[in-house]
């Protein structure tokens, strides 16, 4: 069976196996409910109908959903049900099982003959095929599920064997009969064609299902004893709706017969059971059987018809577009035709034709339809291009040159934009052909039908043939219509050429060739030939010696050379030639000519002659005129260049018009950059050096030259160099007496003219000179004169030692280093510097180091012990430096500086920080020392006191204990006192060193609010903590910080009397700030001031009532200063005080 | 069981102090005077403990600490500093000896007890506690 509705693949096997159980189980169930009386058996049994049908179409997997929904039917509904003998168990299902290997059996048979015999056909197409349904697939193959149920059933116990014969006749005839009523009805819908339907024929399909439905209702519930009437209405759906109908009714029919019958109120129901299935299964059998084969018949009989009717239309259509293709003068015309004819004698829905344009898209442009609107096929905009959505059949058809078919677009309307516009237009199904020519496609014809399948191969040939003859016809036409547009092309632009030729003014084209015996031929000419030489076209045509008689005998040699030479090397000929028209008058001919060879193999010139007289006597004339010219300008600028004179010409308004080449040169323009510059700026300054107005001199040449024949005056070069000019000037005047311009003649007389100057000047300065000469020199000398008492008195009155030394003797020092040295004023002149020495050795030493260091330019500073005149060393502070490094001998000055006194004083200050140092290392033992030995006598006071109050070594009586208790309080104040004293001198030493690591702050607050609270209760005081959420961790020495949080705490608690202690915490900014609040006795404003003092009492009474060190907030002060924190109080006498640390959550780098 | 604490004191007065404190809760005592016989009784008793006084004769306790940690056999004494060495440093010095306690003197009668068994081993620690 070769049905492309049936894709087995196209869903999941187990779910179509699931289906076909669930429809077996649910039919089963309904064909058990509807049991007939007498003996309640069930007359039909659809399940069987259903399996096979199953089989036939989804193959052998199917059989695994019939076992099971047969299986499932017998064991839940029938076995286990109220119509068997009450038995259950193992034995039930084994049963059921083997009914279902019978079910599973009947239906691989009857699907296997109907297979086979059938072959690529439908099993209802013909009626042999659906005899072949009824006897082997109902009734032969129905006999193999009764055999396997009824002896199953035997076996195991729930029939005898008695009822072997009855149980398989009714069981055989039930299951015989529902096949041939499911089984139709599920081939034929599921074999439906895509069909359209009629209004018409929707209506009569109303028409006859109620008048099946009334007709059943009164023969099977009104008992009316007609059942054989039904056999028209059955039928009239086989004639007129084909299989699908008569399957449809006959179902219809079976089911209310049956209903009927189960109701008891059927004519089929009779006396016996046996007589009811008779009566019911005969008439169904009959009923169905005829309406089926009819049908079959009828769908044999409606094929074959139509496949006719196809091919007739085909050959109709073919031969139409035949006689089209022949008449054809119009492509467009051609391809509307064949489409109409395609639809209208071809009987096809809809038609067009395409052609494939090579453009950027691969558009396929449609050029010809029918059926469908216009513009409707443009806007899908086909294509043809190897994407997306060229991959529709047109597409393809335009690659391959091959025609494609589709069966049923509505399967996939979707797949092609072509064909979804048919699909909406009525077609179902569609072939697309190529139109083919020498291997290239053209287009396509499309063409779509209503019918799916409807392009059988028979036809598909014939069409293909149709395209081939129709791309004949459009090759053809092109053909023919190129042809005619190539010669009216080849028409015109003859008649172009002509007119061209015989319009040109003044010349005419032609076209020569040389003959075999050397003469020329004109091939053609045009009408100026006439104008030009007075001779007529066809004249020369004829005779071309007519033309060469005519041309100059003297050109004649020059000419045949050229012709050889052109002809020879096919260049172009081109030349200037003297000739006498017929009217006897000279003209210039010019004629430019170009050799080809003709395809007979001549040589032919194509050329142009061209009157040129006039243009040649104006040339000529206008040579004359030019060699005039130049021979005049010639002349003049040789005059004027070769001068050794400045020449400038210069407008009355100023302009230079001229200035010669020595002008140039000494100015230092050139002609382009000075000529139409104003004189006045360029050559000429506006001023002379020494004040004289050029401007206003300018200005009286130009307007009366004659007056200033000659003039002398200032002017300058490009440089800005200023020249002196002795200029001649004369003027141009024009016909009318006009100035046209001023002719100036110059030379250079700037070397006099400075010569004299400087004889002139030199004079002056010498005069002068000797005036101010005698007055300097005096007051220089009193200048010097006052210098040098300065410098004398600065040197004299120094507070430090200056000396000069020269070749290591002393050339001069003030009084202030001979009183350092120990000298009377003016001795150490003249003394070498061994004397500052104590001895050779030491002189040696630093005389090789202090000149070393000079010769370096540097100033020597150093500190050194020098001999006074008496022999007693002291020490000087020396600064040296020498005029000239290279020549530290020469000269060198020094400062000596008496030292001895800074220097004992250093070294008193040295001695004694050493012995604070030391006294200080003292104190420290000494403190540790201290500490030591005073608690090793405290730990045996302590403790043992401690024993003898917890009467470890014995009971107490009241006296002793409350004495033991007074040695106990005060050696511990003694402690308390060493410990606070001891943390005292350690942070006044420095020695406190505190450690640095983070450490939670909270549960340090915790923890010594938890150590004081006993000692808060034992006073009856609350003490309550509020310390902030973001309170977290602190980078500081945690057992430093808690002994102030302790210390605090502690001094709250003691203070207070009743009321609450309270601690808080929180962050502000970088810090935390914590605060310690009581409601003790408070402060009064002028005991606040030295509370953080040492040894600070505040009050002698409170002393005594409050025991303490007095050391507490003192500590407390110094640690968190070191900390970097600060403490403060606030108090009110009476109402409590606020103790305020602030922290920083991280020590800065100075802390 | 084992319940020998050694006590290692120059001091009789301090000495008999501990001792009388330690006895009374049924520790056993031993005590040596001097650092040398301390880690002489060490070695011999195994204690359970070591109280260590710093200031020693001949020996100080920095020097009898380092001694006492060479012996593996030790390993499980804890060894608690019990000293008047309260200045600066002395605390760090002495953990950093090889002390696993620190106790200033002078002690607290009521409290030392507990301090020690609070540096003991956890196991003997529990039964003493009891």
């Amino acid at each position: 069976m070769n049905n492309p509705d049936i894709k087995p693949g196209s869903f999941s096997s187990s779910i179509a196996i699931l289906a076909v159980a669930v429809a077996y189980a649910a039919l089963a169930k309904a064909s058990f409910l509807l049991t007939i009386p007498p003996g309640n058996i069930t007359p039909i049994f659809p399940a069987a109908g259903l399996a096979l049908a199953a089989v036939v179409i989804l193959g052998p997997k199917a059989l695994m959903g019939v076992w099971i929904g047969s299986f499932l039917a017998n064991t839940l509904f029938f076995l286990d049900g109220s119509t068997s003998p009450a038995q259950s168990g193992p034995i039930n299902v084994l049963i059921g099982a083997l009914i279902g290997v019978g079910a599973a059996l009947g239906a691989a048979a009857g699907a296997f003959f109907i297979r086979r015999f059938c072959k690529d056909e439908h099993p209802l197409q013909s009626g042999k095929n659906v005899l072949l349904l009824i006897v082997v697939g109902a009734f032969g193959c129905g006999m193999i599920s009764p055999t396997f149920g009824v002896l199953s059933l035997i076996w195991g116990g729930i029939l005898p064997w008695e009822r072997f014969g009855y149980s398989w006749v009714t069981w055989w005839v039930g299951d015989a009969v529902g096949t041939l009523v499911v089984a139709p009805l599920v081939l034929a819908w599921q074999h439906r064609h895509a069909f359209r339907t009629h209004l018409w024929s929707r209506a009569e399909a109303v028409v006859l299902g109620s008048t099946t439905l009334l007709a059943c209702f009164f023969i099977f519930f009104r008992n009316i004893p007609y059942g054989y009437g039904l056999l028209p209405l059955i039928l009239w759906a086989a004639f007129r709706f084909g299989m699908c109908g008569a399957s449809t009714i006959g179902a219809i029919i079976a089911l209310l017969a049956t209903i009927g019958a189960s109701r008891g109120s059927s004519p089929f129901v009779g006396t016996t059971t046996n007589e009811s299935l008779l009566f019911l299964n005969s008439f169904l059998g009959v009923t169905i059987t005829s309406a089926l084969f009819m049908a079959g018949m009828m769908e044999e009989r409606k094929q074959a018809a139509e496949r006719m009717f196809k091919l007739n239309r085909s050959l109709r259509a073919i031969s139409e577009c035949n006689q089209a293709l022949i008449h054809a003068s119009d492509e467009m015309a051609l391809l509307n035709r064949i489409c109409r004819l395609v639809t209208d004698i071809g009987g096809y829905r809809l038609a067009w034709v395409g052609f494939a344009e090579h453009d950027e898209h691969k558009s396929v442009k449609p050029v010809a339809q029918a059926g469908f609107e216009d513009g409707c096929l443009e806007a899908l905009q086909t294509t043809w291009a190897d994407t997306g959505r060229g991959q529709g059949p047109i597409g393809a058809t335009i690659r391959t040159g091959q025609p494609r078919v589709v069966h049923d677009i509505s399967a996939n309307p979707d797949g092609a934009p072509g064909s979804a516009e048919a699909f909406k237009r009525g077609a179902v199904s569609s072939l697309v052909l190529p139109l083919k020519t020498a291997g290239r496609v053209l287009g396509v014809l499309n063409i779509y039908s209503e019918k799916s399948d409807d392009f059988d191969p028979e036809e598909t040939n014939l069409l293909i043939a149709l395209a081939d003859d129709l791309t004949y016809g459009i090759v053809a036409l092109r053909t023919r219509a190129q042809q005619g547009q190539a010669e009216t092309a080849l028409r015109e632009s003859e008649e172009r050429l002509r007119l061209l030729g015989d319009n040109l003014p003044d010349s005419y084209v032609y076209q020569c060739t040389e003959e075999a015996n050397g003469t020329s031929r004109f091939i053609c000419l045009s009408a100026g030939v006439e104008k030009l030489h007075g001779l007529k076209v066809d004249d020369v045509l004829r005779d071309a010696t007519l033309l060469r008689s005519q041309i100059a005998p003297d050109l004649l040699p020059a000419l045949q050379a050229a012709e050889a030479t052109s002809l020879s090397n096919l260049t172009d000929l081109t030349m200037e030639l003297r000739m006498q028209s017929a009217d006897g008058q000279w003209r210039w001919i010019q004629v430019c000519s170009r050799p080809r060879h003709s395809s007979a193999g001549q040589v032919v010139w194509d050329g142009v002659a061209t009157d040129i007289t006039a243009r040649k006597q104006a040339d000529e004339a206008r040579q004359a005129m030019e060699q005039r010219l130049a021979e005049s300008e010639r002349e003049y600028r040789e005059l004027v260049m070769l001068a050794n004179s400045i020449i400038l010409r210069w407008a009355p308004d100023g302009r230079i018009t001229f200035l010669n080449e020595f002008g140039q040169r000494f100015f230092g323009y050139t002609a382009e950059e000075i000529c139409g510059r104003h004189i006045i700026g360029s050559l000429v300054p506006e001023n002379e050096t020494d004040g004289r107005d050029l401007r206003s001199l300018i200005q009286k040449i130009s307007d009366d030259p004659q007056k200033f024949e000659r003039n002398i005056n200032e002017n300058m070069r490009r440089t800005g160099e200023r020249v002196w000019i002795d200029w001649t000037n004369k003027v141009v005047a024009d016909a009318e007496g006009q100035i046209k311009e001023i002719l100036s003649i110059g030379s250079d007389i700037t070397e006099r003219k400075q010569a004299e100057e400087q004889v002139h000047r030199l004079n002056e300065d010498l005069r002068r000179h000797a005036e101010t000469l005698e007055q300097r020199v005096a007051e220089r000398t009193s200048e010097l004169a006052a210098i040098n008492d300065e410098q004398r008195a600065i040197f004299e009155s120094a507070g430090t030692g200056i000396v000069l030394l020269r070749n290591r003797v002393i050339v001069r020092s003030n009084r202030k280093l001979e009183e350092i040295a120990g000298y009377d004023p003016g001795e150490l002149a003249g003394k070498s510097t061994r004397i500052w020495y104590p001895d050779e050795a030491s002189f040696q030493a630093g005389r090789e180091m202090v000149y070393a260091r000079l010769a370096t330019g540097e100033t020597l500073r150093r500190e050194q012990q020098m001999a006074r005149k008496d022999g007693s060393l002291y020490w000087v502070r020396l600064s040296l430096r020498a005029f000239d490094p290279n020549d530290p001998l020469k000269g060198a000055v020094g400062i000596v500086e008496d030292i001895t006194d800074e220097r004992e004083a250093a070294e008193n200050l040295r001695q004694a920080l050493e012995a604070a140092q030391a006294a200080d290392r003292i104190k420290s033992a000494f403190l540790a020392t201290m500490s030591h030995e005073l608690r090793t006598p405290l730990n045996s006071i302590i403790g043992f006191t401690g024993i003898l109050i917890q009467g470890l070594a014995g009971p107490l009586n009241p006296e002793q204990h409350k004495q033991m208790s007074m040695v106990q309080k005060s050696s511990r104040h003694l402690l308390a006192l060493i410990n606070d004293v001891l943390d005292i001198s350690k942070i006044e030493a420095g020695q406190l060193n505190l450690a640095r690591a983070p450490f939670e702050l909270t549960p340090s607050i915790e923890k010594m609010v938890k150590l004081i609270t006993p000692l808060a209760e034992q006073k009856g005081i609350g003490v309550e903590m509020d310390i902030a959420p973001e309170v977290g961790a602190i980078v500081s020495d945690q057992r430093r910080l808690e002994q102030v949080i302790m210390n605090l705490l502690g001094n709250a608690i003691k203070f207070t009397e009743k009321g609450r202690v309270r601690v808080a915490c929180r962050l502000e900014n970088d810090h935390y700030l914590l605060s310690f609040a009581d409601t003790g006795i408070g402060m009064k404003p002028e005991e606040i001031p030295g509370l953080f003092q040492p040894f600070h009492q505040i009050d002698s009474g409170l002393t005594r009532k409050h025991e303490g060190t007095g050391l507490g907030l003192s500590i407390c002060k110094k640690i968190i200063d070191l900390m970097g924190g600060s403490i403060d109080v606030a108090s009110q006498w009476g109402q409590g005080s606020v103790f305020t640390v602030r922290l920083p959550r991280q020590p800065g780098e100075t802390v | 069981m084992n319940n020998r604490l050694l006590i290692i004191e120059d001091n009789e007065q301090n000495m008999y102090l501990m001792r009388f404190l330690l006895e009374k809760s049924g520790f056993a005592v031993i005590g040596a005077e001097n650092g040398r016989k301390g880690i002489e009784m060490a070695l011999q008793c195994k204690p359970l403990a070591i109280l260590l006084d710093i200031q020693l004769p001949e020996m100080n306790g920095y020097e009898v600490a380092a001694e006492l940690k060479k012996h593996r056999d030790l390993d499980e004494a804890p060894i608690i500093a019990v000293t008047s060495y309260a200045m600066v440093g002395d605390r760090e010095q002495i953990l950093a000896a090889g002390a696993t306690g620190y106790i200033e003197k002078p002690i607290n009668p009521e409290t030392f007890v507990a301090e020690i068994i609070e540096y003991l081993p956890k196991k003997q620690g529990a039964d003493h506690a009891a």
